[in-house]
């Protein structure tokens, strides 16, 4: 199984350019899909799942072409948007046996199908609750029980963990890195620690456009030695700022610790800072900023 | 407080379409009524002057009742739109004064309540000005121009009844804060209104009848009763005696609604979400652990898995319909209309007749249909966006299901739900039969005609609406659209004095059903008329399938995707012939209906020797 992503653009009516000639592989395993909000990573999975159209470009999901075949798309498909409801007065087992008989489960294999997804989401003994009334990590295990429905061959899941508490968090990547390494698991998110816990390749995207792909392990490796850090005063911000290439800052303890990027050690009073995602996250987008 | 939210309510209606597409609609209908003799508003006024300030008061009366509705929608917008937008939150955590909130919203919302009446106004008046250019009825009829019957049209009737539903609806929607008891309670309203019209009219006592019409018309027309043409033509009523104490009265019913209204509101969650929220309980935290194989059943194709898929949406959308609050209390609010008159059709002026099946019929028909309609409209939109409204799109668009499957099972399950209503009726009719002591149930009558001939009917008009809802950017846009276009299909046709079962939508011959003769001699044209309007039909349903919204961009749909959607129903490749088809027969059908209203009348001739 190979995701092949070739060129793809979709402007929308308004003008926002939201994918500019995207293109990607993407293997089998979790592959991460890094970037801030609105930077477009929502807009591809959705033309992956099949729900939006792009305006040129295309992608082949093997020999299927997934901007075309919508159907055969859907048969391997497992999607869990980023924002989801539930009808009401509707239980978990009704609503996903409903499901399942759309997903084209055959009626005899049902049964069991949508048992073993409830227990396996640790439902089982709330499966008789309207979804409406549950939790937002019992509602996102739902809607992972949901997208595991029909053993899909590719997997999209849009922010998965926005708004759950750490506890519900570690579920969740429980049950997304026993899915199996044989699969396609797109995973799209704004945190970086998502990606850095789970996947094996990954993408940085940003105003549409692909800043960096390949794995985590090479994008920290460029960075080694290049990321320096120090502990600065809130009003130094702006006259830092200025004088080097600031990555990111943060606070510690409520004062502002700055990390910025050199390939020399800076002086000054920075130190060598050991270069983690979210380093090259920022590095990446700032890289893309200027280049624009 | 009051400013501030007053003049939000004001600012946010100004800038929406609403109020101005309804002045628009009323402005010209009353355009055509007095322009035309077609177009009659609150009956005949005879020898009266066209614009006579009797004439205008009587049509403010009559639209502030047809305004009901409208002003539900304001009201229920006013009510809940913080609700709605989940602005609430927001706003009531700002220390905003709840007098203000409460009756700011509601004094804006009045306020442009009673901008689509206006049209009354504009409508006579810009036709009374036209009509002195183009002369399309004799000038003689219109008398001078006159502002008095306007202002006390406003007066007794649009603002009086305004304030008086709408404090009703506006307490009901703000304590409520949902759209679906917001509407039963315009619908009861309406339903209460013409239950105590029927009851009052055996009220000896004029005046305490009168009094007890919350709409004021009973005591307009004591008023008037004894009127001459030139009173009609010269003066309005004024606002006095028995009409003052009868407005007085329903202003103050309707201003302790809103007091009631006022103190059970309150600036939280709705109490419903509270109560959810408890019955979850919290879960012990699992950490990281080795998790079960899960069964690997990869999803099956053909037709047993497409079958199984379209039985799936149509029972789900059948039952979810079924068991919804707003079908079961709308059905109740329709028997509530429709019984009662069953065990009084065989009363007719003052004779004792039998409660023959026909009589039943008529009666379900004149006094059942009406929620059956409202029902079909309300709810072929309520299920075309069912998925959107659950944020569960995303989610049901993505699995390989074919469009046409989600087509026909929610249709299926609409066309259901309206066959469920026909044999709820009828029930209900045999029971009263047998209640007065009637036996001879002519099931297979009814049957024919209310499940085969009238459900056709039905079938016709929820694919309008199926289309309309598909193309429409938004549900209550649609349930609009719907309405409107029903209204229009009812009354403007004649009013270009086109009469013809060709042009108005989904309309048969009329026919009486014989003991004698069965349907003869109308059941050729009768099956003419349905055949036409039913291929009609299917060429809209191939539209509003070929609309169908799925994914994020229907409306922009490529052409290629559009194309992709053909394939999918191999039907469609026939459609082109088959429209060509149709039209060909256009001829032959108009020839037809031509020779069959010649055979109409010859009945009639026949009938009356009998």
């Amino acid at each position: 199984m190979q995701l092949t992503i070739r060129n793809l653009s979709k402007t929308y009516p308004n003008g926002v350019k939201a994918l500019q000639d995207v293109s990607l592989d993407i293997p089998t395993g979790m592959y991460g899909l890094l970037g801030p909000n609105g930077a477009g990573k929502s807009t591809l999975m959705r033309i992956l799942a099949t729900l939006q159209d792009a305006d040129s470009g295309t992608a082949t999901l093997d020999d299927i072409n997934v901007l075309k075949d919508k159907d055969a798309v859907r048969r391997l498909l497992g999607y869990l948007p980023q924002e989801f409801g539930v009808y009401p007065r509707i239980s978990a087992l009704e609503m996903l046996r409903h499901l399942a008989v759309l997903k084209g489960i055959p009626g005899a294999q049902q049964k069991e199908v949508v048992n073993a997804l409830l227990e396996r989401v640790n439902l089982w003994d709330h499966r008789k609750k309207a979804v409406s009334s549950y939790s937002g990590g019992m509602r996102q295990r739902f809607g992972i029980a949901q997208a595991l429905l029909g053993d899909p061959k590719l997997i999209i899941v849009d922010e998965p963990t926005a708004g759950l508490d750490p506890g519900e968090r570690n579920r969740f990547y429980n049950l997304l890195s026993e899915i199996g390494e044989n699969v396609i698991v797109i995973l799209s998110t704004h945190i970086v620690e998502d990606v850095k816990e789970l996947c094996s390749n990954m993408a940085i995207i940003n105003s549409g456009q692909v800043l960096y792909a390949g794995t985590p392990d090479a994008a920290l490796t460029a960075l080694q030695g290049q990321v320096w850090e120090k502990a600065i005063a809130k009003a130094e911000i702006e006259d830092y700022q200025n004088r080097y290439q600031v990555i990111s800052s943060k606070l510690v303890a409520g004062k502002p610790i700055i990390h910025v990027l050199s390939e020399t050690n800076p002086g000054d009073g920075f130190q060598a800072a050991d270069a983690d995602l979210e380093d090259v996250f920022f590095a990446k987008i700032l890289a893309g900023q200027l280049t624009v | 407080m009051f400013t501030t939210f007053f003049s939000f309510e004001l600012k946010s209606w100004l800038r929406s379409p609403m109020p101005w597409i309804f002045l628009f609609i009323i402005g010209l209908l009353c355009f055509f009524g007095t322009i035309s003799d077609q177009v009659g508003i609150g009956g005949s006024y005879g020898n009266v002057w066209k614009n006579a300030p009797f004439v205008a008061q009587n049509w403010y009366g009559v639209f502030s009742i047809l305004c009901i509705l409208l002003t539900t929608a304001f009201m229920n917008t006013a009510g809940i739109r913080d609700y709605e937008n989940q602005t609430s939150q927001i706003i009531f955590s700002k220390p905003v004064d709840k007098a203000g909130y409460y009756f700011g919203h509601f004094g804006g919302a009045l306020l442009i309540a009673l901008i689509p009446m206006l049209g009354v106004t504009l409508g006579m008046w810009t036709g009374v000005a036209l009509n002195a250019v183009f002369e399309w009825i004799d000038t003689g009829r219109f008398g001078p121009f006159e502002t008095q019957g306007h202002l006390m049209g406003l007066l007794i009737f649009a603002i009086p009844n305004t304030f008086f539903v709408g404090s009703v609806l506006y307490a009901v929607a703000i304590n409520t804060r949902s759209t679906l008891y917001s509407f039963i309670a315009a619908t009861a309203l309406l339903v209460g209104y013409i239950v105590a019209g029927n009851l009052l009219r055996d009220i000896e006592n004029e005046q305490l009848a009168s009094l007890l019409d919350p709409l004021g018309f009973r005591a307009f027309s004591i008023v008037s009763k004894y009127w001459t043409v030139e009173d009609k033509n010269t003066q309005a009523v004024m606002l006095g005696g028995s009409l003052l104490v009868n407005r007085l009265l329903w202003s103050l019913v309707g201003l302790a609604a809103l007091i009631i209204g006022y103190r059970a509101f309150h600036f939280g969650e709705k109490s419903r979400s509270r109560r959810k929220q408890k019955a979850v309980e919290p879960e012990a935290p699992v950490g990281l652990r080795a998790l079960g194989v899960l069964p690997r059943v990869a999803p099956a194709k053909g037709w047993t898995t497409t079958l199984r898929q379209l039985w799936s949406q149509f029972k789900t959308e059948w039952l979810g319909v079924l068991r919804s609050t707003a079908f079961i209390l709308l059905t109740l609010l329709g028997l509530l209309n429709c019984v009662p008159g069953m065990f009084f059709a065989n009363e007719s002026y003052g004779t004792h007749e039998l409660p023959v099946t026909y009589t039943m019929i008529d009666e379900i028909r004149g006094s059942f249909y009406l929620f059956i309609i409202i029902i079909m409209v309300y709810f072929s939109g309520a299920v075309i966006w069912k998925e959107r409204n659950a944020h569960m799109n995303e989610i049901t668009d993505a699995l390989p299901t074919k469009n046409w499957t989600g087509w026909l099972g929610k249709y299926g399950a609409v066309l259901g739900i309206l066959a469920t209503l026909q044999v709820i009726a009828i029930v209900a009719a045999i029971a009263a039969q047998a209640a007065m002591g009637y036996h001879r149930y002519e099931v297979g009558v009814y049957l024919r005609e209310l499940l085969v001939a009238d459900l056709l009917g039905f079938a016709f008009l929820l694919v309008l609406s199926f289309l309309i809802q598909a193309l429409s950017p938004n549900m209550y846009l649609g349930f609009f659209l719907v309405i409107i276009l029903i209204i229009v299909n009812d009354f403007a046709w004649s009013a270009l004095d086109i009469e013809s079962n060709m042009v108005i939508f989904a309309n048969r011959p009329n026919y009486t059903l014989s003991d004698f003769y069965g349907y003869q001699p109308y059941a050729k044209g009768l099956s003419w008329f349905n055949a036409y309007w039913f291929l009609f039909c299917t060429l809209l349903a191939l539209a509003a399938f070929l609309f169908w919204p799925r994914g994020k961009e229907f409306l922009e749909k490529t052409a290629q995707t559009r194309q992709a959607g053909m394939g999918e129903l191999p039907e469609f490749r026939l459609a082109g012939p088959r429209c060509l088809a149709r039209y060909c027969r256009v001829d032959v059908l108009q020839y037809q209906s031509q020779k069959h209203l010649h055979h109409q009348s010859e009945a009639r001739k026949t009938a009356g020797r009998f």
